[in-house]
Formats: structure tokens, C-alpha cells, sequence
């Protein structure tokens, strides 16, 4: 699996979402991605890729493009 | 004669139980590391033992300065919360600033930090009886995998994060589980009887009526 099939997963799993759903989806864009939602899919990511994400990322990470962004700071290429 | 105090941490709202005869004191929930230990010295109380509901680091804070304050006292928890206790994850000490944030408190620095495990862990169930006082202990998981119920002498029951005046119980922080809850946990709240004091670990005591447990959002 690659690094973006991983993260889309993620998001498939976390969130119960279709793969077409995930261009543009943001934070608190469906009732899934709240604020537990949010701090789920944060450990899930540090779980998968091995990271541990800093709070200003954390609460910069508002949507699926954006997290793409904050992953490759850290090193993860999707 | 038994009495109650509890001590509210300011930052995030969780409260702290200590129970004094004697002298002496039970410590449930320490959530601070200043707040219990300076509220025990004002009083005189010694802490003879320390009970914890759960491994959120909002009831745990001020377990290793009641440790060094007073040698030797021991903790009784879970074993999973135990073993959580020494996770930054599964504490929550990681994701607290974050977590404040959305509870609208932002910018708050909060290190991550882990504890020594319990000296008193068990599975399922404990109880001793303190000051010629029952304290049983019940593992009820859900909220955390090492979440307990803490009922003293059959009328007062410490409730940890389930049965919060107004609040959904919360099962999607890292590790919670609402397969345990319902298959576990929701069962054991529902059949707990009226009339019996609820001690929860956020807002304030209250009487149970025998509806609350059906306002946990699910």
C-alpha cells in the first residue's frame, strides 16, 4: 500500500467515507470529522506513518489537502 | 465521622474527591498536582490511599506529587489503566493542549507527562473497606479501557466520566469503546438505583433518578 493509499484509508475508515468524498473534505465538514473525530484521525496518522505531529499542526490540519501539506513536513511523502 | 470534600481543577473542570476520618484521608481522582495535596495539608488529612476511575491525565495530574508528599501510599486502579497511566497517548497528555483548545482553551501549555503504575492494580473488581468504610471498585470500560465505578458503603457511587449532569458519555478518545460500553458498562449504570449519590468527575454531585444513564447519546 502507498503512502497516499494509507491516508486515504485513514480517512475511509475514520470518517465512513466514499473515495470520491475526500477531494475538499474538511474539519467539521461532516458530523464524523469533529473534534474527537479529529483527535482519532490525528493518532491513527502517528500510529501509520510513524510521526508525532506537534499541537500547531494538529489544529492547523483542517482539511484533507491541508493534512497532504502537514504530512510532508514531516518527512511523509504522499 | 465521614466527611466529602471536592476540589475542581480550574483548567479542566475535573474534580478531585477526598474522604477524611481520623485524620486520615482517600484520595479519588487526583487531578492536580497543587490543588488535592494543599487542600489534604489544610485539613490534616494523610492520605491512606489513592483510587483512580480512570487514566485520563485530567484525574491523574497530581498522583505522582501525592506520592512524593506522602511515600508509600498506594493506588489502586485497573490494571489497564495502569498500564495506561505510562502512555502519553492513552492518558491523553499528548493531545491535551489540542484537546483544550476545542474545549475553548487555547494556548495552554501542557506537557505530556506519564505515571508510575498502580501499586494496587486489579481486573475486574476490588474492594477494601478503609475507617470501617466499604470501598468497592468496579471496572467499567467504555470511556477508557481502564475506566472503574467507585461505590462507597452501598450510597455514594464515584462515577468517573459516565453519568456527567448534561454531557453524552464520551467513547471515541484514544482507546475508548462503545462496543464495551454497551455490552459492559451501559447494563451495570442501568440498573443502579434511585436514590443513590452520584460523585461524578466533572460537575456536581447529585441524586440518581434512574433516567440519566438512558441521556448518554446512544
Amino acid at each position: 500500500m502507498t503512502n497516499l493509499e494509507k491516508y486515504d484509508h485513514l480517512f475511509l475508515t475514520s470518517f465512513k467515507v466514499k473515495p470520491e468524498d475526500l477531494p475538499g473534505l474538511k474539519y467539521q465538514g461532516i458530523p464524523l470529522w469533529d473534534s474527537l473525530g479529529h483527535m482519532d484521525l490525528m493518532g491513527d496518522l502517528e500510529e501509520t506513518f510513524g510521526i508525532s505531529l506537534g499541537t500547531v499542526d494538529v489544529l492547523d490540519f483542517s482539511s484533507y489537502e491541508k493534512g497532504k501539506e502537514i504530512l510532508a513536513k514531516y518527512g511523509v511523502e504522499l | 465521622m465521614l466527611s466529602l470534600e471536592r476540589w475542581i481543577d480550574p483548567l479542566t473542570e475535573s474534580n478531585c474527591y477526598l474522604l477524611g476520618e481520623n485524620g486520615r484521608a482517600v484520595v479519588i481522582d487526583p487531578n492536580h498536582p497543587r490543588g488535592p495535596l494543599e487542600l489534604l495539608e489544610r485539613l490534616g488529612w494523610k492520605p491512606e490511599l489513592i483510587l483512580l476511575t480512570h487514566e485520563h491525565c485530567d484525574h491523574m495530574a497530581g498522583l505522582e506529587a501525592l506520592r512524593r508528599r506522602w511515600p508509600g501510599v498506594p493506588a489502586a486502579a485497573t490494571a489497564v489503566c495502569s498500564a495506561n497511566l505510562q502512555d502519553k497517548r492513552l492518558n491523553m497528555t499528548q493531545r491535551m493542549e489540542v484537546y483544550l483548545t476545542f474545549r475553548g482553551k487555547p494556548g495552554v501549555s501542557y506537557p505530556p507527562f506519564v505515571c508510575a503504575p498502580a501499586e494496587l492494580p486489579y481486573e475486574r473488581r476490588w474492594e477494601t473497606v478503609w475507617q470501617g468504610h466499604r470501598l468497592q471498585c468496579e471496572a467499567l470500560p467504555g470511556h477508557t479501557p481502564g475506566s472503574a465505578g467507585i461505590f462507597l458503603d452501598g450510597d455514594t457511587f464515584f462515577s468517573g466520566d459516565y453519568l456527567i449532569p448534561g454531557e453524552k458519555v464520551i467513547l471515541r478518545l484514544p482507546g475508548g469503546s462503545e462496543t464495551d460500553y454497551r455490552a459492559r458498562t451501559r447494563p451495570f449504570l442501568a440498573q443502579l438505583p434511585p436514590g443513590l449519590r452520584i460523585c461524578p468527575g466533572h460537575g456536581a454531585p447529585y441524586t440518581l433518578t434512574g433516567e440519566e444513564w438512558s441521556q448518554d447519546g446512544l
